[in-house]
C-alpha cells in the first residue's frame, strides 16, 4: 500500500509538473564587476542572493568581451565552438553551436522565445537562434528595456524572455569600472531598480501562480580602469544568480578558478564546481525540457555547460507558487567570507543597527555602527578578522539577532 | 536714450540743412596714373583751403566753394606733383575729367620695383586718408603671393591671425580675437557660412582664390554703415571690378610638395575690356589651382577627467589634392556720370579629394584594446555662388543714392564616394580593420586621481600616463609615444593576416547656407565739404540647413560560408608610410617598424562595392540603437537680419569724425529635432524606439549700436585717432540650436545648442598714432580696450553620456571679459642706405593683448577663450630694380581654446584650475619669395612656404601634454607670371 501511494504520488506530482509551465527568465547585465555590485545598493538583486542560489565567484573562462560572452551564455559552449571572439563576430559558428532557444524550439516548437537587447550586435549578427521575437531598444535605454519586458510579460504563451541591460558597461567604460566610482555603482543601481520592475512584472502575471519559473541573471564580464577584455581577476571574477519560484538558497564561495581558455590554462575537472557562463543555456535547457522528451545533456550537441537548475529551486509538488522572497527577514552572505560581510534585510531598515561580532571564545572583536536609511544591505569589511567562525550579533527594534560565519 | 538722442539731432541736420544751401558751384576730377585709378588720393585747393579724398574708383567731388581761382595740386609719393590751375565761378559745374599723374621715376625704364611701390602706395594711402582705423591690402601685393587663399592676403596685416587646415589658410582672426568676432565680407556682404566642420558665421576662406580679390580693407573700428558682428574688425573683400582698357593677364605657376612628393599648378586669367565710349566695362577673372598637399599627424584622446591617461593614441598620414576652380565676372554700365549699373557674379567650387591612414591604439575601448587601422577617403566640395547687382546714381551734387541686391549660396558636401554621385550613403567613409584583441603592457597602476598606489592596491586604475604625468617617473617622451602590447594570446608581432574587417561607414554631411536676397540701399548727402550725411538700411533674408547622418556597413557573418572574416592581407595593401620621407620626423619620433599595412587606397570604394553582397547595411535613423546619439544633428534655420543707420562725417580744420547709430534687428527660427519619451514598436525590424519630434524656437533680438571715430591730421605726416564704437556678434546656429545635442564622431563629442544664448557686445575704444613717411612706409602704435558681455564659450561638463562614452559639451554666455592689447606696424623702406641695400625694406607689426573672463565655480578670472596674447609678422622686403623678395614670419601665440567645467554632483567641479582646459600651441610660419621681373609683362618667381615646418599643436593644460600635432611640410613652388 505504501509503495502504490508513493507511486500514486508521485504519478500525479508528474501530472502537475507537466500541467504547471516551464518558464524561463535571463536578465544579462553587461559589465558588472563583482566587487562593485557587492558595494551598490541594490535590492532587488539582493533579494534574490538571499533567497536564492548565487556565487560572487563566477570564474571567466573565455574572452572577457561582450561578443564572445554573451555567445557562450546563450550558446552554452564556449568560444572555441561557437566561433566568436570578438565583437565583430566573425568567425561564427551559430550553426553548429546556436543559442539554446533554438534547441529548445526543435524539440519544444511551440515555446514563445523573446528577446530584448539594447546593444544592437548582439542581435544583428546572431543567427539561427528561433527567436519568436528579436527586440533593439536604445543602446543605454534601460527603461526602454523594462517597457519592452513588461509588454512582454503579459503575453500569457511567454516562455522565455531574455532581457539586456548595457548601462553598466557604458557608464564603465566612461568613467571607470570601479567600486570606487560613484557613477559606476549608481548604473549598477538604477539597472537594479530595472531588474525589481520586471520581477514585479513577472510576478503580476496573472497565471503566475501556475506557472513554474527560473530566473538567472549574469554579467558577461567585469572591467579594469575604463575597459576590459583581458585576463585581470577584476575582468574575469564575475557573479552569477539563480532563482525562481521555491528558490534553494544555495551559495558558492571559494570557487576555485578552473583557469581560462584565452589565458590557455583551462582545467575542464576544475569548471564543474565553477558555475559559469556556460551553464545559463545548458540549466534553461534542462529547466525547459524536463518532463518532456527532450535531452538537454543531448551528447551531439557538444555542450560544454552544466546545469544547476536542481541546485537553485524545488519543484512544487503541489503546484503552490510561494513568494520568491520567502524565508527572508536577515541574511548574511557570503558565508564563508574572506573579505566582507552582506547583511540583508528584507525590509529596508530606518534604525541604527549596532551589529557586533564575537569570535567562539565570546571575545567582542567588531563593533560597527551602521546608519541605515531605507536600505536593503550593510556591508562588513572582515578582511582583518583571522579565519576561523564567528557570531555576528545584532539589535534591531530591542530583538537580538544572531547568525554565524565562517572566515577563510 | 542718448542714443536716440543724437539719432535725432542727427536728423534734424539733415532736414535743416536743405535750407542753408548758399553756392552752387563745384569741381569733380578723376586722379589716374597710367595703369588705372588711384584711390584716396588727397586733392588740395590753394593749399589747403579745400580738400578732398578721392573715392576707390579715384573720384573727387568738392562743392560750393567760393569763386574764384584754383590751384589743385595732387601729391602722391612716386608721381610727379600734379598741378592744374582753373577758375571757378557761382553755379559752375567743372568737371576736370581724367588727372593723369605721372610716375617718378625713370618712366622708360620700367620695373617691376616701381610696379609695385606705386600700388604699395596706393593702398597706404588709403590707409591714411581713411576717416577710421585701417589697413588697406592692395591687388599687386595680392599678386605677388599666387597659389593662396584670400585669407593668405590677410596674413601680414597687423593683428591678424589665420587659422590654417592642411597648410592653408582658413579663417582669419583680427587681434587674436576669437574667430567668429571678425567679420568677412566680400563687396560690403558678409558671405553665407557652409563649412564641413565648423558651425560658425565666419567664412572659411579655402574656396577663395586670392587672384579674384582686387583690394582688402581691414577695419578694426567700425562705422555704422558697416554690418555687425565685428567685434574684432571687419574684413572687406574687394572682388576685381572695372578695367581701364584692354586687359589681359596670364598667370601661370607650377610646384612642388615636398612632403607629398607631388607637384602643384595653377593657372589664373583675367580678360576685360572698356568699350570706345568708355560706357561698358566688364572682365572676366578666372582661376584653376591645384595642388597636393600631406601632413603627418598624430592625436591624443585622454580618457578621463580625473588623470591624463590615454584612451586613444591616432597617427594619421593625410594626403589628397585640392583643385578651386573659380569665375568672378564684373559688368559696370555708365549711362551717364550721374548713373551707372553693375553686377558681380562669382562662382567658386574646391574639391579636397582628401585620404587619411589612421593607426590608432585603443588603450580602453568597449570591445576590448585593440591597434585599428583606417582607411579614410572623402571627396569634400565646397561650392560657393552668388553675386549682386547694383546702381549707383548722384542725383545731383549733394545726393547720392546707392541700391544693391545680392545673393549668395554657399554649401558643402560629400562627393561620390564610394558611390556614383547623388547616392544619399555617400560621405567621408571610413574602412576599418582591427587587430586581434590586446594586452597593452605599458599601463601603471595609479589611483583613480593618477597618483603612485600600492601596487596590492586592488581598485587602481591601469593608465599610459606619458611624461610628468606619470607619477612612477617611467612616462614615454610625450612626443615619441611607444605603444607596448601583445595580443591577449601573446602574440607580438602583428602583420596584415591578423587584421580583420570590421566595418565601413561613411559620414554624411550636407549643409547648405543662403542669403536670398540681401537688400541694400544707401543715401548720400552732402552738405557742404566739410559735413556729410549718409543713412542706409540692408536687409538680409538668410536660410540654411545641416544634416549630418552615418551609414554603416558590417559584413553579415550569417550568409551561409560567410562566417570568416575579411582579412587585410586578402586585398591590395600598402604601408602605412613610404620610409622615405620617415614620419613626425621634425619630433624625432621613431615609428619604425610599428607601421602597419592599409588597404590600398585605390581599391577602396571598389572593396565595398565588390564586396557590398556579404555586407549588412545599417542606416542612422530613428529605428538605428544610436539614433539617440546623432538626433539632434540635423536643423534648419531661417533668419531676417536688418541694419538701419545714420551716420555723419564732418571735417573740421585738422579733425575729421564719423559717426553715429546703427540699429540692428534679428529675427531666427530654427528647428531640431530630440527624442520624446513615448515608445512606439517598428513589427518589421523588432526595433523598439522612442518617437523623434522637432523643437522649433523663434528668438529675436535688437541692438542699438553708437559708433564714432575721429582723426586728428597733427602733420601732412601723423595721425591721431580715437574710436568708441558698441558692436555685437551674432551667435551661430550650431550654438542656438534647440533639440538634443549635435554629435561630433571623430571627437567622441557631443555638444548642446542652447537657444537662450545671448548676442555677445562689447564696448570698443581705440586710440592710434600714425606716422607716415612719403612714400617709404608708414609706423603706427594702436591702443585698444574691449569690454565685452556675454562672450560665448564652449564648457565641457562631467556628464559623459553613459550611452555612448561622449562626452558632453555646451555653449554658455560669460558673465563679463575684458580685451586690451597694443599693436605697433611699421612698414618702411631702407632707402638711406647704399646701393642695392636701398632696397631692402620691412612690414612688419605685433599685437600684444590681455584678457580676463570670469568663470562660473573658478576662483580666479582667466584669459578669455579664443583670445590670443601675442601675434607678430616680421617680414623683410627687398625691391630693388628686377627683383622683388620677401621673407615673412608669422607667429601666432598659444592661446586658450576651451574651459574643462567638468562637475559632479557633490563634489562640484572637478577642475579649479587650467590642468585640464585645452590651449591652441604658438605657432610659427616662415614663407619666403622672390621674383625677377625681365619686363613689365613677365616675371618669373620662386616661392618656399612654411619653411620651419612647425608644428601646429593644441594641447591639455600643460604645453607638452599634446591634443593634436600636425606637420604638413614644405613646400616650394616655381611660377610664371604673364601679363599680356
Amino acid at each position: 500500500m505504501k509503495k502504490i501511494t508513493t507511486i500514486v504520488s508521485l504519478l500525479l506530482i508528474a501530472n502537475l509538473w507537466a500541467s504547471q509551465p516551464r518558464k524561463v527568465l535571463i536578465i544579462g547585465i553587461d559589465g558588472v564587476r563583482t566587487d562593485a555590485l557587492q558595494q551598490a545598493n541594490t535590492p532587488n538583486l539582493d533579494a534574490l542572493i538571499a533567497s536564492g542560489f548565487y556565487t560572487y565567484e563566477s570564474w571567466h573562462q573565455g574572452i572577457t568581451v561582450s561578443g564572445p560572452s554573451w555567445s557562450t551564455i546563450m550558446t552554452g559552449v564556449d568560444y572555441n565552438k561557437h566561433g566568436v571572439t570578438s565583437n565583430s563576430y566573425s568567425g561564427s559558428n551559430y550553426n553548429t553551436y546556436p543559442y539554446f532557444t533554438k534547441r529548445a524550439k526543435d524539440c519544444l516548437p511551440d515555446l514563445y522565445q523573446v528577446q530584448i537587447v539594447q546593444w544592437a550586435p548582439m542581435s544583428d549578427n546572431v543567427y539561427n537562434d528561433a527567436w519568436d521575437q528579436k527586440i533593439k531598444v536604445c543602446d543605454g535605454c534601460g527603461a526602454n528595456s523594462v517597457s519592452a519586458a513588461q509588454t512582454q510579460l503579459q503575453n500569457p504563451n511567454l516562455d522565455v524572455l531574455f532581457v539586456y541591460f548595457d548601462e553598466c558597461d557604458l557608464t564603465g567604460h566612461s568613467t571607470g569600472f570601479s567600486p570606487l566610482n560613484p557613477a559606476y555603482i549608481n548604473a549598477i543601481q538604477t539597472v537594479d531598480g530595472h531588474v525589481g520592475s520586471i520581477i514585479n512584472s513577472l510576478q503580476s502575471r496573472p497565471n503566475f501562480v501556475a506557472e513554474d519559473w527560473i530566473i538567472l541573471i549574469t554579467t558577461d564580464h567585469g572591467g579594469i580602469g575604463t575597459g576590459h577584455g583581458g585576463n585581470t581577476n577584476t575582468e574575469r571574477k564575475i557573479w552569477w544568480i539563480g532563482s525562481g519560484n521555491n528558490p534553494v538558497s544555495n551559495q558558492f564561495t571559494n570557487v576555485v578558478d578552473p583557469g581560462s581558455l584565452a589565458i590557455g590554462n583551462f582545467n575542464p575537472a576544475l569548471a564543474e564546481g565553477n558555475p559559469s557562463q556556460d551553464d545559463i543555456a545548458v540549466t534553461a535547457l534542462d529547466h525547459l525540457f524536463r518532463g518532456t522528451q527532450c535531452d538537454p545533456f543531448n551528447p551531439a550537441w557538444n555542450l560544454d555547460g552544466q546545469s544547476w537548475l536542481d541546485s537553485l529551486h524545488v519543484e512544487n509538488p503541489l503546484g503552490i507558487s510561494e513568494n520568491i522572497m520567502k524565508d527572508a527577514t536577515i541574511k548574511i552572505y557570503p558565508n564563508p567570507t574572506s573579505d566582507f560581510l552582506t547583511v540583508w534585510f528584507e525590509n529596508p531598515l530606518n534604525t541604527e543597527v549596532y551589529p557586533t561580532i564575537y569570535d567562539q571564545l565570546g571575545n567582542q572583536v567588531l563593533d560597527i555602527k551602521f546608519i541605515s536609511v531605507n536600505q536593503n544591505k550593510m556591508n562588513i569589511d572582515i578582511s582583518k578578522l583571522a579565519k576561523g567562525s564567528y557570531y555576528l550579533n545584532m539589535n534591531i527594534d530591542n530583538e537580538t539577532v544572531t547568525r554565524t560565519f565562517v572566515v577563510e | 536714450m542718448p542714443l536716440f538722442k543724437l539719432l535725432f539731432s542727427l536728423l534734424m541736420v539733415f532736414f535743416c540743412s536743405q535750407l542753408v544751401v548758399a553756392q552752387n558751384n563745384s569741381i569733380q576730377g578723376t586722379v589716374k596714373d597710367s595703369r588705372g585709378v588711384i584711390p584716396s588720393a588727397k586733392v588740395i585747393l590753394n593749399d589747403n583751403s579745400y580738400r578732398a579724398i578721392c573715392d576707390l574708383d579715384g573720384n573727387f567731388l568738392l562743392k560750393n566753394m567760393q569763386s574764384g581761382n584754383y590751384t589743385l595740386k595732387i601729391e602722391l609719393t612716386g608721381y610727379n606733383l600734379y598741378e592744374k590751375s582753373f577758375t571757378l565761378n557761382e553755379n559752375m559745374q567743372l568737371n576736370l575729367g581724367e588727372l593723369m599723374l605721372s610716375e617718378l621715376v625713370e618712366i622708360k625704364e620700367v620695373t617691376i620695383t616701381t610696379y609695385s611701390k606705386t600700388s604699395e602706395n596706393k593702398a597706404l594711402y588709403l590707409v591714411k586718408n581713411a576717416p577710421t582705423v585701417l589697413t588697406v591690402v592692395s591687388s599687386d601685393i595680392i599678386a605677388k603671393l599666387p597659389n593662396k587663399n584670400a585669407s593668405d592676403v590677410v596674413a601680414r596685416v597687423p593683428g591678424a591671425s589665420i587659422t590654417r587646415n592642411k597648410g592653408e589658410g582658413s579663417n582669419i582672426s583680427l587681434r587674436g580675437t576669437p574667430l567668429d568676432w571678425t567679420a568677412t565680407f566680400l563687396n560690403g556682404d558678409r558671405l553665407p557660412v557652409a563649412d564641413e566642420e565648423n558651425a560658425t558665421r565666419s567664412f572659411e576662406f579655402e574656396i577663395l582664390p586670392a587672384d579674384m580679390i582686387d583690394y582688402v580693407f581691414v577695419a578694426k573700428s567700425s562705422t555704422p554703415d558697416m554690418e555687425s558682428d565685428q567685434i574684432g574688425g571687419s574684413i572687406n573683400f574687394l572682388s576685381r571690378n572695372t578695367v581701364q582698357g584692354k586687359t589681359f593677364k596670364l598667370n601661370l605657376a607650377g610646384g612642388y610638395n615636398l612632403l607629398a612628393n607631388k607637384p602643384t599648378g595653377t593657372l589664373n586669367f583675367l580678360v576685360g575690356n572698356l568699350s570706345k565710349n568708355k560706357k561698358l566695362s566688364y572682365l572676366l577673372n578666372g582661376s584653376a589651382f591645384s595642388r597636393y598637399y600631406a601632413a603627418d599627424a598624430f592625436k591624443i584622446i585622454y580618457g578621463s577627467n580625473f588623470n591624463h591617461s590615454l584612451n586613444r593614441y591616432e597617427l594619421k598620414k593625410y594626403d589628397g589634392t585640392r583643385t578651386n576652380i573659380s569665375i568672378n565676372t564684373a559688368i559696370q554700365y555708365k549711362f551717364s556720370d550721374k548713373f551707372k549699373i553693375g553686377t558681380h557674379f562669382l562662382y567658386s567650387f574646391m574639391i579636397d579629394d582628401k585620404f587619411q591612414k589612421k593607426q590608432s591604439y585603443n588603450w580602453y575601448e568597449g570591445s576590448g584594446q585593440r591597434i585599428r587601422l583606417q582607411n579614410i577617403h572623402g571627396k569634400l566640395e565646397r561650392q560657393l555662388f552668388g553675386g549682386d547687382i547694383y546702381s549707383e546714381w548722384n542725383i545731383n551734387n549733394s545726393l547720392k543714392l546707392f541700391f544693391k541686391v545680392a545673393s549668395y549660396d554657399n554649401s558643402f558636401q560629400y562627393g561620390n564616394v564610394p558611390f556614383a554621385r547623388k547616392d544619399p550613403r555617400n560621405g567621408y567613409m571610413i574602412t576599418e580593420f582591427i587587430s586581434p584583441l590586446m594586452q597593452f603592457q605599458d599601463q601603471d597602476y595609479v589611483s583613480l586621481y593618477g597618483n603612485q598606489i600600492d601596487p596590492n592596491d586592488p581598485n587602481g586604475f591601469p593608465g599610459k600616463l606619458i611624461g610628468e604625468d606619470n607619477p612612477y617617473g617611467n612616462g614615454d617622451d610625450p612626443n615619441n609615444i611607444q605603444p607596448q602590447y601583445s595580443t591577449i594570446f601573446g602574440a607580438q608581432n602583428l602583420n596584415a593576416s591578423d587584421f580583420e574587417f570590421y566595418q565601413t561607414y561613411t559620414e554624411i554631411n550636407q549643409t547648405r547656407e543662403r542669403d536670398l536676397p540681401v537688400i541694400q540701399s544707401d543715401l548720400d548727402y552732402k552738405l557742404n565739404n566739410q559735413l556729410k550725411f549718409k543713412f542706409g538700411t540692408k536687409v538680409r533674408f538668410k536660410s540654411g540647413s545641416r544634416n549630418i547622418s552615418k551609414y554603416e556597413w558590417f559584413k553579415d557573418y550569417s550568409i551561409p560560408g560567410n562566417n570568416q572574416p575579411f582579412t587585410l592581407d586578402q586585398f591590395s595593401h600598402d604601408p602605412f608610410t613610404s620610409n622615405k620621407n620617415g614620419f613626425l620626423v621634425p619630433l624625432g619620433s621613431n615609428y619604425d617598424g610599428q607601421f602597419f599595412s592599409f588597404l590600398d587606397p585605390g581599391i577602396l570604394s571598389s572593396f565595398l562595392i565588390d564586396s557590398s553582397y556579404l555586407m549588412r547595411e545599417k542606416e542612422m535613423n530613428y529605428l538605428n540603437q544610436e539614433y539617440r546619439q546623432w538626433v539632434g544633428s540635423n536643423y534648419s534655420y531661417k533668419e531676417l537680419q536688418s541694419g538701419t543707420y545714420a551716420m555723419a562725417n564732418y571735417s573740421i580744420g585738422k579733425w575729421n569724425f564719423v559717426g553715429g547709430v546703427r540699429l540692428e534687428y534679428t529675427r531666427f527660427q530654427q528647428i531640431s529635432d530630440t527624442l520624446t519619451d513615448e515608445l512606439a514598436f517598428d513589427t518589421l525590424s523588432g526595433n523598439q524606439y522612442n518617437v523623434p519630434k522637432s523643437v522649433d524656437v523663434t528668438r529675436d533680438y535688437l541692438f542699438l549700436l553708437p559708433s564714432i571715430n575721429a582723426t586728428y591730421n597733427l602733420s601732412e605726416s601723423i595721425n591721431l585717432r580715437a574710436a568708441f564704437c558698441q558692436s555685437m556678434k551674432r551667435p551661430n546656429f550650431e550654438q542656438t540650436k534647440p533639440g538634443f545635442a549635435m554629435i561630433k564622431y571623430n571627437d567622441l563629442v557631443y555638444i548642446f545648442g542652447n537657444p537662450n544664448l545671448k548676442p555677445t557686445y562689447a564696448f570698443n575704444y581705440d586710440l592710434a598714432f600714425e606716422y607716415f613717411w612719403p612714400g617709404k612706409g608708414m609706423f603706427s602704435v594702436v591702443g585698444f580696450y574691449k569690454d565685452v558681455y556675454n562672450h560665448i564659450f564652449t564648457v565641457t561638463t562631467a556628464d559623459i553620456d553613459p550611452a555612448s562614452g561622449i562626452m558632453v559639451k555646451k555653449y554658455e554666455n560669460a558673465s563679463n571679459a575684458a580685451v586690451f592689447g597694443a599693436e605697433v606696424t611699421i612698414i618702411r623702406k631702407f632707402d638711406f642706405l647704399p646701393g642695392f641695400l636701398s632696397g631692402f625694406g620691412t612690414n612688419s607689426n605685433i599685437t600684444i593683448s590681455d584678457s580676463r573672463m570670469g568663470i562660473p565655480g573658478r576662483p580666479t578670472k582667466q584669459k578669455m577663450t579664443e583670445q590670443t596674447p601675442l601675434i607678430y609678422n616680421l617680414g623683410l622686403v627687398y625691391e630693388y630694380k628686377k627683383w622683388n623678395a620677401r621673407l615673412a614670419l608669422n607667429y601666432i601665440g598659444k592661446h586658450l581654446k576651451e574651459v574643462n567645467l567638468a562637475s559632479i554632483v557633490g563634489i562640484g567641479l572637478l577642475h579649479v584650475d587650467d590642468d585640464f582646459d585645452t590651449y591652441t600651441y604658438k605657432s610659427f610660419n616662415l614663407d619666403f619669395q622672390i621674383s625677377y621681373a625681365w619686363n613689365k609683362n613677365g616675371s618669373i618667381y620662386f616661392e618656399g612656404m612654411n619653411l620651419l615646418n612647425a608644428a601646429q599643436r593644441t594641447y591639455v593644460g600643460k604645453e607638452w601634454r599634446h591634443l593634436r600635432t600636425e606637420y604638413y611640410g614644405r613646400r616650394f613652388q616655381l611660377g610664371l607670371r604673364l601679363d599680356l
